[in-house]
């Protein structure tokens, strides 16, 4: 073991460092047989500087039967994995791996688990073995864990506005499982934030995770089906249909098991309250039992939302014990007021309740109505996916809005053409296509695929039209 | 913890949360949320920034002897409140309560900083108001209520209501005419040609 | 689901008038109907007379014991139970149908299929005749493996229509009717396509597709005349037709359809009320129109046919008035338009809020001055929504799309649990999966694709 230690600090420095990735990970036996010298051998090494031989230590120290939880042990891992040097770790992201979930074991064992202990380390170490930060780790999954374990969801914030582009198994070692998890636990995360802005990652999320390519369908899934559902009604109002790639097994397990959900989503289009009420009651059970009946309770509470959305766009003005009635509120004129004021706070409509009268004014750009249709907050009614009366257009906020929207979509544009290049000229890529085309010929059986194939540019097609009108937008700024 | 004090000296609360937060997150003790933490100050924080779901997550992650502290149960009561939307609530919550400590500074920031929610959105969802509601919903007398509005530049209804009638302020016009905002239209121009 | 109201005012319900149209089942069927709809009342004792002195000249022993037991003597002594009259009428008909059948047994060893054919049609007429449906259907169907010419298979449809219309089997309906229209030399007898035709309507409007039962309908020509008078009448059709065109064909329609169409326009000659109304909703005077409507009511409710389906056909009717009426205006004074209507404005506001949210009229109304404004699209405004939406989707997709590239480039995709296979029937099964799923090389044409668009974009 001394030999060992000796060698490690003899190899800890950029030239020597594949040297030393063989002799450690050939010394399985001598970890094996001075098992009680690890944790003195790991005294003599500093975590910063020989961070490499440090995760193989810590690896087959927890690797041996180390009871949990260890708070020693939880200690080392914890200070190794916030301080330790990427360029040395990435070397062997299997081991780090295995480290950094040892230590998510250790916090969550024993009879007061504490979560929250893992959520800082693994953060650090989650982001020591990404290349840059659009890749996928396997620590994903268990970060996001910890932190809904633990409730620390503004812990997560950072790591899930970022955009994940690259799974790169080869560099972090990342599975399919890996991404599944991390995108079910993320949209988990955003759920619970409970923004408007958050909905629509979480959405993002979820649907990544029911669209990833599968052979077969598996519990995270159907799992992450059942919340995108809830999640569509609450944030869009309607359930949107799966994209057409959805592979055809995940179709299947949500045929078989989220029964419940779609009704609900079909009672939430018929715009039917009593409707709605029974299916959530009929299937309360399987709700319950899928720990989803708070967001079953926010699609019931976002009817009434809905409802007064839509007398928005049917009414100039209406009393507020018209909207009462109308939106089937038990609480009258009081609670239609309360519930507009919430609304306008949270940008759902623009309304003017007239104090005197108690008459509420859906105030609407054209102003045609004349006084005071015009609104200063503007920004709250630019909520970019709809539902509102839209707000003026005329600030600077919503200039500014659209100009960060342009730059985000020529952005996108560019990682397109990038992609588009690295793929054409990708040696794998073209042998599948030759193999394609020749086994169309012979078994005539292609035309699906192509025919796939031409929706993308249909999307394309699409996507030129709609920005049609930035152009004119442009220029009427 | 010398941090929070000195966010508190410079009236700085808005960073106080997530002093607190990276505190809390970068603590080895497995009850660091007990021993001494100063949980209420804390939640008001949250509610400082108006990040309501941070401070309800908050409250769940304390202990139940931390919960039974008046102070802690009075900030979780104005949380309610506030998520309810209840305005004459939060109003009723933050004065029932003897805040002592940092947590008093914190409030009556926190106070200020709600009276100029409630005037904002007032000024968005009104267009006439009774002087009686407004002071309900800012948590002041009347006088104070029609003090404020007419600091707005709103006014007293032409009829004789008595009601104020809310002016609302222009919208923000940026500055389009500028040369930067120029290039960058032209440059979209090229882009989308 | 429909309201099924029990009529109250029917003292102007002309029976006797009403009842002439039709004879045989239908007329037993409607006097049966009517008297069930107006319990206690003294037309319901009328009815159920009648349906008695209809019974007695059948063969139908088992509905005239109903009928007899629903008259329970309230009609004195000559509408009490005829015991000697069913006996011999059964034992003759007995006999008759046993006779028939072993004819038919006879036909069948001696393999004649014309009198085979002949066989089961009568059997399912002495079926019929007794009131014995699901058998009279039963034996009309079989004798359709024996029909030989286009005749043939027009009587033996026309029976199985008739049949399923009376049983209430709609499904048969629509195959038998469709049946006779695909059979050659159907169009040779005039009143025998209008019959068809009107069958198909009355199975359209039970099914509830409206629209498709007013379009059929109004191919009905006069020549229906009163040869179809077992199951409607000239008068239902033009009723049913004429309802039905005004609550679902737009106006357009309407014209071609029923004002400018001669073959339904002397249809309409036999009701002339409907008539009426047609021609003040076609002028636009939707407060005459409604009212008519309105009059008409009772006595609709109390058609076996139409009773099920006035409350579906006036909603319609009324909503169309409403939308038509807007339509020109920029703005409208609801009071002025609650008067046009003969509705409180309460109630007309209501009315108005379901059409706007539904999308039917594109307006908006002021509560507080009960103003309706027509919407003018602000065409700025949606763009900058749109374009905003547009833009959002675009960045989403598109981001999805760049990870599923990554994906797929790295062979990620979850295999199943169970699935022991090499590496290479996987990968094989994955483009597989791919292909057909549009994912895949699907998705790299897409890309190519996309990045085609995005060019032609910017």
């Amino acid at each position: 073991m001394e030999g060992l230690v000796a060698q490690v600090i003899g190899l800890s420095n950029p030239n020597d460092l594949n040297q030393l990735l063989t002799a450690l990970k050939s010394s399985e036996t001598v970890f094996n047989q001075n098992y009680q010298q690890i944790v003195p051998a790991l005294q003599a090494l500093d975590p910063a500087q020989h961070s490499l031989a440090y995760a193989f230590f810590l690896h087959h120290l927890a690797k041996g039967n180390l009871p949990t939880p260890n708070a020693a042990f939880m200690d080392s891992a914890s200070r190794f994995l916030i301080v330790c040097d990427a360029s040395q770790i990435q070397l062997a992201p299997d081991v780090f791996v295995s480290v950094a979930r040892k230590l998510k074991t250790h916090v969550l064992a024993g009879a007061a688990p504490c979560p929250r202990r893992g959520v800082a380390p693994l953060l650090a170490g989650l982001r020591a073995l990404q290349p840059n930060p659009e890749v996928l780790t396997p620590l994903h999954a268990d970060f996001f864990q910890l932190c809904l374990l633990s409730r620390c969801y503004s812990a997560a914030a950072p790591v899930l506005d970022q955009d994940i582009f690259d799974v790169a198994p080869q560099q972090t070692g990342s599975t399919p499982t890996d991404l599944f998890l991390y995108c079910y636990y993320g949209g988990m995360l955003c759920i619970g934030e409970q923004g408007r802005k958050q909905h629509a990652r979480a959405l993002e999320l979820l649907l990544q995770a029911v669209t990833a390519p599968s052979l077969a369908g598996n519990a995270i899934v159907a799992a992450a089906y059942k919340k995108y559902v809830l999640v569509c009604l609450i944030h869009a109002g309607a359930l949107q249909p799966l994209p057409k790639f959805t592979s055809s097994c995940v179709k299947h397990v949500i045929d078989a098991e989220a029964r419940p959900y779609n009704e609900l989503a079909a009672a939430y289009a018929a715009r039917n309250g009593d409707k709605l009420r029974r299916a959530a009651e009929q299937h309360g059970a399987v709700f319950a039992a899928d720990g989803n009946l708070g967001l079953v309770r926010q699609v019931l509470a976002s009817m009434a939302v809905r409802s007064i959305q839509r007398l928005t766009q049917t009414f100039l003005t209406l009393s507020l014990e018209d909207i009462a009635a109308n939106a089937g509120l038990a609480g009258g004129a009081q609670e239609a007021e309360a519930r507009i004021v919430r609304m306008v706070a949270a940008g759902q409509i623009t309304a003017k309740i007239d104090g005197r009268s108690g008459m509420v004014r859906f105030a609407d750009d054209t102003a045609r109505g004349g006084g005071g249709a015009s609104t200063s907050s503007a920004a709250a009614g630019v909520s970019a996916a709809g539902g509102g009366g839209g707000g003026s257009w005329d600030s600077a906020a919503s200039v500014a809005m659209l100009d960060e929207r342009m730059r985000a979509v020529l952005e996108l544009g560019k990682r397109l053409q990038q992609a588009h290049e690295m793929v054409s000229q990708d040696r794998a890529y073209l042998t599948k296509v030759t193999a394609r085309e020749r086994s169309k010929y012979d078994l005539g059986g292609g035309a699906g695929g192509l025919g796939a194939g031409l929706a993308g540019p249909g999307g394309g097609a699409s996507g030129e039209t709609d920005f049609g009108p930035f152009s004119a937008s442009g220029a009427a700024v | 913890m010398d941090q929070v004090a000195t966010a508190l000296q410079a009236s700085d609360f808005a960073a106080v949360a997530s002093i607190l937060d990276e505190a809390e997150l970068c603590s080895p003790s497995p009850s660091v949320l007990e021993d001494g933490w100063p949980a209420a100050l804390h939640l008001l924080a949250h509610m400082y920034n108006g990040s309501l779901p941070d401070a309800r997550l908050l409250y769940k992650r304390l202990p139940d002897g931390v919960k039974a502290d008046p102070q802690v149960a009075a900030a979780w009561r104005l949380l309610q409140f506030a998520w309810q939307g209840s305005g004459e609530g939060v109003w009723h919550a933050l004065r029932s309560h003897p805040w002592s400590g940092p947590a008093q500074a914190l409030t009556e920031a926190l106070a200020e900083r709600l009276r100029g929610r409630q005037l904002d959105l007032v000024a968005a969802a009104y267009s006439h108001i009774t002087p009686a509601r407004l002071a309900a919903l800012c948590g002041c007398s009347e006088e104070d209520a029609v003090a404020y509005a007419l600091g707005r530049g709103w006014r007293h209804a032409a009829d004789d209501s008595g009601a104020l009638e809310v002016v609302a302020s222009p919208p923000a016009r940026g500055q389009l005419g500028s040369l930067a905002a120029l290039e960058q239209l032209s440059v979209y121009m090229m882009q989308l040609e | 689901m429909e309201e099924d109201i029990p009529v109250t005012d029917h003292g102007s319900f002309d029976l006797e008038a009403y009842i002439s149209n039709y004879t045989g089942h239908g007329k037993v069927d409607r006097l049966l109907f009517i008297a069930e709809r107006s319990t206690g009342k003294p037309l319901e004792l009328e009815a159920l007379r009648m349906a008695h002195d209809e019974l007695k000249k059948t063969e139908a022993t088992a509905r005239y014991q109903e009928v007899v037991a629903k008259i329970d003597g309230r009609l004195g002594a000559s509408y009490t139970l005829d015991r000697v009259w069913v006996e011999n009428t059964e034992r003759r008909s007995q006999q008759r149908g046993e006779r028939l059948e072993s004819e038919l047994q006879g036909f069948k060893a001696a393999l004649m299929k014309e009198s085979i054919r002949l066989g089961h049609t009568d059997l399912g007429d002495w079926a019929y005749g007794r009131g014995d449906l699901q058998t009279a259907f039963k034996c009309y169907v079989r004798s359709r493996d024996y029909c030989t010419s286009s005749r043939h298979v027009l009587a033996m449809c026309h029976n199985v229509v008739r049949t399923a219309i009376e049983l209430g089997n709609f499904v048969h309906v629509a195959n038998y009717v469709s049946k006779a229209e695909s059979t050659p030399d159907v169009g040779s007898e005039a009143a025998q396509l209008a019959q068809l035709r009107a069958a198909s309507g009355l199975q359209l409007l039970h099914s509830r597709k409206y629209k498709q039962a007013a379009r059929k309908f109004c191919e009905v020509g006069p020549d229906l005349g009163t040869s179809y008078s077992d199951v409607l009448s000239l008068h239902d059709v033009a009723a049913l037709g004429g309802l039905a065109a005004l609550g679902f064909l737009d106006r357009s329609e309407l014209r071609t359809r029923v004002i400018a169409n001669i073959g339904f326009r002397e249809v309409l000659e036999a009701a002339p009320e409907i008539r009426e109304v047609v021609h003040a909703f076609y002028a636009s005077q939707y407060a005459v129109a409604l009212r008519s409507l309105e009059a008409l009511k009772p006595s609709l409710l109390l058609d076996l046919h139409a009773s099920e389906h006035v409350h579906a056909l006036y909603n319609a009717i009324r909503h169309r008035a409403l939308c038509q009426y807007v339509q020109p205006f920029s703005s409208v004074n609801l009071a002025a338009m609650a008067e046009a209507f003969n509705t409180p404005i309460a109630a007309l506001e209501k009315q108005l809020a379901t059409l706007i949210m539904d999308g039917a009229i594109s307006a908006r109304i002021d509560s507080a001055t009960k103003v309706l404004y027509a919407s003018k699209a602000d065409a700025r405004a949606t763009t900058f929504a749109r374009v905003l939406a547009a833009g959002e989707a675009y960045c989403r997709d598109t981001r999805a799309l760049l990870l599923r590239a990554n994906l797929v480039q790295h062979d990620f995709v979850q295999v199943g649990v169970g699935g022991g296979r090499s590496k290479k029937d996987r990968l094989e099964r994955g483009l597989y999966d791919m292909g057909g799923m549009g994912g895949g090389g699907g998705l790299m044409y897409g890309l190519g694709g996309m990045g085609l668009g995005r060019s032609m974009m910017i």
